[in-house]
This record gives C-alpha cells, sequence and structure tokens, in this order.
C-alpha cells in the first residue's frame, strides 16, 4: 500500500515537473522570439 | 485533374526564421527533422509546405547548398508542393532573396509590400516585388502573393495590371494577419481583404498569428478559403499550452476544416489549384 502511495506521489510530482520544464520553456521560446504576435497569447 | 469544390488546402509553415531552436526545441531545424515533420503532416493532411531555411547552428539562412538541401529532404520523403518563402528573415539582403528562386520550387512566397514587423522592417520596395515577380513568371514557378496589409491588396492589383498573370495562369494569395505592423487577425479584417481582391485570384488562404490562429481560421473557413499554419506562426495550441508539433496544427485545421464540410486537397490537387507547372 505504502508503496502505490509511493509510486503515485513521485509521479504526480514528475507530471508537476514536467508541466514546469514545458511552461518556463514556452515562456522563453514566445519572449525570445522575435515573430511578431506570437506574444499575444501571454 | 479538377479541384474539389469542397476541398481545403493546408499548407504548413513548420520553421519561419523568428524562433529559436534552443528555446524551442520542438522546431524543425535540420533537414532530417524537416523531413520527419513533413511526413507527418503530409499524413495529417497538408498538401504545402512553406519553408524557411536554417544553417547547422540553427540559424535563418539563404544559403543556396542549404536551400537545396532542404527542398530535397522534403520531395524524397513526401509529395508535399513545395513553397520557399522568400521573406528569408527580416536581415536577408534584396538580392539573395531573389536567389531563392535557383533552389527550383514548386512555389514561392511573394509579399506584396513593406510591413512593420514588430520591432523590425519586412522590407519589400516596389522595385523589389517587381523584379521578383518578373523572375517567377520568367523561371515558371507559382508565386503564393503574400499580403500582410490592406494596403498590399491594392499593391497586387497593379502588379497584376502591369505585368499579367504568373506562368501557370493562377493566382493564390495568402493573407498574413495578426502581425503587429499589419492587418488585423480579425474576422473584419479579413472580409475586408478578401472584398478587394483582384478578379483574376483564383485561391486564397489565410493564417493567424499567436491568438489570431483560431478566429482567422474559422473565418476563412466560412468565407471559403484555404488555410496555412504551423509552428512558424503559432507555438500555443490554446492559452499558456506549447504546442506540441506541426502536425498537431495541421490536424486541427483539418478537424476544423472538416465541420465545415471540407476535406484536405491532396498535393497534387493543390498543384492544380495554385498552377505549379510540371
Amino acid at each position: 500500500m505504502a508503496g502505490m502511495v509511493v509510486v503515485g506521489v513521485g509521479f504526480v510530482l514528475v507530471t508537476a515537473v514536467m508541466r514546469l520544464i514545458d511552461h518556463v520553456q514556452l515562456q522563453r521560446a514566445l519572449h525570445r522570439s522575435t515573430a511578431p504576435g506570437l506574444t499575444r497569447h501571454l | 485533374m479538377s479541384v474539389p469544390a469542397n476541398g481545403l488546402l493546408v499548407t504548413v509553415a513548420p520553421t519561419g526564421a523568428e524562433t529559436a531552436k534552443e528555446d524551442c526545441p520542438r522546431l524543425p531545424t535540420t533537414p532530417e527533422e524537416l523531413a520527419q515533420t513533413a511526413k507527418d503532416c503530409e499524413r495529417a493532411g497538408a498538401a504545402m509546405i512553406h519553408i524557411h531555411v536554417r544553417d547547422r547552428e540553427h540559424r535563418p539562412t539563404l544559403d543556396q547548398a542549404l536551400l537545396r538541401e532542404w527542398v530535397a529532404a522534403v520531395r524524397e520523403s513526401t509529395d508535399l508542393v513545395v513553397q520557399l518563402s522568400t521573406g528569408g528573415s527580416v536581415h536577408d539582403p534584396l538580392d539573395q532573396r531573389l536567389k531563392v528562386l535557383d533552389a527550383e520550387p514548386d512555389a514561392c512566397s511573394l509579399t506584396m509590400g513593406t510591413t512593420n514587423f514588430g520591432d523590425d522592417v519586412f522590407s519589400n520596395p516596389w522595385p523589389f516585388v517587381c523584379d521578383l515577380y518578373q523572375l517567377i513568371q520568367e523561371r515558371g514557378v507559382a508565386p503564393e502573393f503574400e499580403l500582410f496589409d490592406l494596403g498590399q491588396v491594392h499593391a497586387m492589383r497593379r502588379l497584376l495590371d502591369r505585368y499579367g498573370l504568373p506562368a501557370g495562369g493562377k493566382v493564390h494569395v495568402d493573407l498574413v494577419m495578426g502581425v503587429p505592423g499589419g492587418m488585423n487577425g480579425t474576422t473584419d479584417a479579413l472580409v475586408a481583404a478578401v472584398r478587394d481582391l483582384p478578379p483574376e485570384t483564383t485561391s486564397w488562404s489565410a493564417t493567424g498569428i499567436g491568438r489570431s490562429t483560431l478566429s482567422v481560421i474559422l473565418a476563412s473557413l466560412s468565407k471559403g478559403g484555404h488555410l496555412r499554419v504551423g509552428m512558424e506562426d503559432v507555438l500555443t495550441i490554446s492559452k499558456g499550452v506549447p504546442v506540441e508539433s506541426n502536425a498537431q496544427l495541421v490536424e486541427r485545421a483539418v478537424a476544423l476544416g472538416a465541420l465545415a464540410q471540407r476535406r484536405p486537397m491532396t498535393p497534387d490537387e493543390a498543384r492544380e489549384l495554385i498552377g505549379v507547372r510540371r
């Protein structure tokens, strides 16, 4: 049971970190791209 | 071959010249990545690919050898219509942009005027437009008249009056909307531009930059136009959610087209539509 909880929490944490990385990468791409208009999503 | 009345031309613009590879690793910036992207997008329903070339360091370039390598990479892996950008990046000199045609694409973009491009200027002086158009006619390449602003609709009319039709006899237009400095990415702007297109126009498509992508897709479909999508124009599939791939954007365009009872054109139908000469 405890093992399953650890696996579940680990999965949630890994997913959250991956989403955070995606988010940071997207914000950086939008801010640094010189394609005008892309940042209107921000 | 005839072009189906309910056909939808989906063009993918996968790379562009403005976003850095290091900021967006999913952007296809090598011939191998472009070939894979082209295959995925063709499978998803794209019929034409609009290409900006990058060098080995992933920077925009108009290097002739690389232009040819990228064109070959797409032709070897797909049947897509190959359209090269003659815009390059905003820093490319005009004479180099003329030489894009030496790479022998099926089609090329032809921007109809100078546009403020965010903080930069996308330079297309009238004499350059005239020179490039005459070269396009001479080489038998199918042009896509790229319009960023309503004034460029009128410029296109002047160009056709002075020099006549493209070699393939078809006049295909792409409205690039939502660029700060150009026309707004709204239904109203699209309707105004389409209303004033020269009577010689045989087909038109539209693309909206950033947030305007969806409103422009929907406006274009409702007016009977075609679509351009891709990571050149948008990096988010919805607010705050990054695009996973160019094929994802093509799939969404095809799905929206299906709602409007339009089916994606094949590359051969696209060749017929825009007048690509064999």
